[in-house]
């Protein structure tokens, strides 16, 4: 039984990439034969964020073509021996990427006995991020608490929307990533309240993940920041995982206090 | 204001994911459009009023296209479309087609170039209006949607209620032929009575909306009381005043 799981956003920069390598480098330390495919073609860095970038011989556009085995693409990490990265292309062009391209390697993978297969969309929801979707049990939306951000991702969720209504019945579930929650910037007011960016975006919350400052060193050395025990981040990222490889989600919609984020942290 | 449509399918009609699409693609489109509404056929009259209503949100109207709609005017042979079309123009609004024009007119524009769009048969006239309003009595058709309309989605409700169950987003349309219910905010935009009917009405239970029309008449952020705002309401027409009543 495979689970593929997109990861998605709005707008660029909100921590999909950093959010995709964690959640699958949390999966893989499960025990569960992870693979991650970056769908950003021509901007890759899901490479960068597993510490994989210098041992890349195939990519994803590789594959598709028929010019490499999925076996030789697949890059095993350095750290966890069930992760497995799909890279981008850096030079080849995003067209390269087919409906019937994408589900064949999704479809092999699963024969290959992947359990999760996590996709880095690129940002927006054009056609890499259409077809990140395309073939996703789950996706994971990043969005950041402020006001664009948030419009971003409610136009990509409609897209989504539309998008599904054309191909495919509507089995997706939706949940949604609150990246770079900073509680200095809840309690001057500067940043949205969980509460209120659920109150707009009507979606299932997966979890809030605070802000970090070891993300940083965390993608220098090539190590997802979920490895590193010193971070607050980290402890929100294993608790997303466990609610991902565990029980349903359940629904935290208007359930959410806007104040008290590590203190809920603690709780769960 | 009102609305011209092709389709009645809500939300962003992309191609499908590797479709072989020729060089053209003729699509069903749904636009909302402003209409430049005569009620005179003095071209002073007309400039001076046009231009009073554009000075109240310049950047609202800026470069917008509008249908001019001569429907509640009588025009004669001699009418300079042509100075017309220039002072529309004038006031940053850029004119795209005419409608309600008949006779040898329509043939006339039509063989100048102006398109012409038609014109519903309830807005020729307030007796009309009334008849058509009346003749929806047993109606049951209304469309409802149950997820929040988002940002860039748009929904029209062709001769029907529109019924939201949850939310509309800041950058959603709501369109609907009929009376427009959301039981949540309304944000975006939201066009009733968008063929004519001076009777329909929009119901919600939170007020952030950038615009609220009923028939044509509308309101802009600008023009919403504060009072109102963030508040349950009904927006209906009284005559031919919008209002915007707490509930």
């Amino acid at each position: 039984m495979t689970t593929t799981v997109a990861v998605l956003s709005g707008k660029g920069g909100v921590g999909k990439t950093t959010v995709c390598a964690s959640l699958g480098l949390g999966l893989a330390l499960q025990g569960h034969k992870t693979a991650v495919i970056d769908f950003d073609i021509g901007l890759r860095n899901l490479d960068l964020a597993t510490g994989s970038h210098r041992r890349i011989l195939y990519d994803f556009i590789n594959v598709l073509e028929g010019e490499a085995a999925l076996g030789d693409a697949l890059i095993r990490n350095r750290h966890c021996d069930t992760l497995y990265l799909l890279a981008a292309s850096q030079t080849r062009d995003k067209s390269a990427l087919t409906e019937e391209g994408v589900g064949r390697v999704i479809q092999q993978l699963g024969d290959a006995g992947f359990e999760y297969i996590l996709c880095d969309a690129p940002p927006g929801m054009e056609h890499a991020a259409k077809l990140a979707c395309h073939f996703a049990d789950q996706a994971i939306v990043c969005v950041t608490p402020d006001t664009a951000s948030v419009r971003a991702t409610d136009r990509i969720l409609g897209l989504l929307q539309s998008h599904r209504i054309d191909n495919q019945p509507d089995t997706l579930h939706e949940y949604l990533l609150i990246n770079r929650v900073n509680q200095f910037h809840l309690d001057s007011g500067a940043a949205l309240t969980t509460a209120a960016i659920l109150e707009t975006l009507a979606i299932d919350l997966l979890i809030e993940v605070p802000e970090c400052n070891r993300v940083a060193a965390a993608w220098s050395e090539g190590k997802p920041v979920l490895a590193d025990t010193e971070s607050a981040a980290a402890v929100a990222l294993r608790n997303a995982v466990a609610i991902l490889s565990g029980q349903p989600i359940k629904p935290v919609v208007g359930e959410v206090k806007p104040a008290g984020l590590l203190g809920r942290l603690r709780r769960r | 204001m009102s609305a011209h449509s092709d389709t009645s399918v809500a939300g962003d009609q992309q191609p499908a994911i590797n479709s072989q699409a020729g060089a053209v693609e003729v699509k069903g489109n749904m636009v909302t459009m402003m209409s430049v509404l005569l009620h005179s056929t003095d071209l002073q009259q007309i400039e001076t009023s046009l231009a009073d209503r554009v000075k109240q949100a310049p950047d609202f109207f800026s470069n917008t296209p509008v249908i001019v709609d001569f429907s509640r005017v009588e025009i004669t042979e001699t009418f300079n479309f042509k100075a017309l079309f220039k002072l529309v123009r004038n006031q940053s609004l850029m004119p795209v087609a005419v409608r309600g024009v008949i006779g040898e007119l329509s043939d006339r524009l039509q063989l100048a170039g102006v398109p012409i769009v038609e014109t519903a048969a309830s807005e020729r006239s307030d007796t009309t209006d009334r008849q058509t309003s009346n003749s929806r009595v047993g109606r049951t058709s209304s469309l409802v949607v149950d997820k929040p309309v988002r940002s860039g989605q748009q929904v029209y409700a062709r001769s029907a209620d529109l019924i939201v169950l949850t939310q509309s987003n800041a950058g959603a349309e709501l369109v609907a032929d009929g009376n427009i219910h959301v039981y949540g905010a309304l944000r975006g935009k939201a066009l009733c009575g968008v063929t004519g009917d001076s009777d329909a009405r929009i119901f919600c239970t939170t007020l952030e909306a950038d615009l609220v029309s009923v028939a044509g008449r509308y309101k802009i952020l600008e023009e919403i009381p504060a009072a109102v705002r963030n508040k349950p309401v009904q927006i209906r027409l009284s005559g031919e005043q919008l209002l915007i009543e707490p509930l």
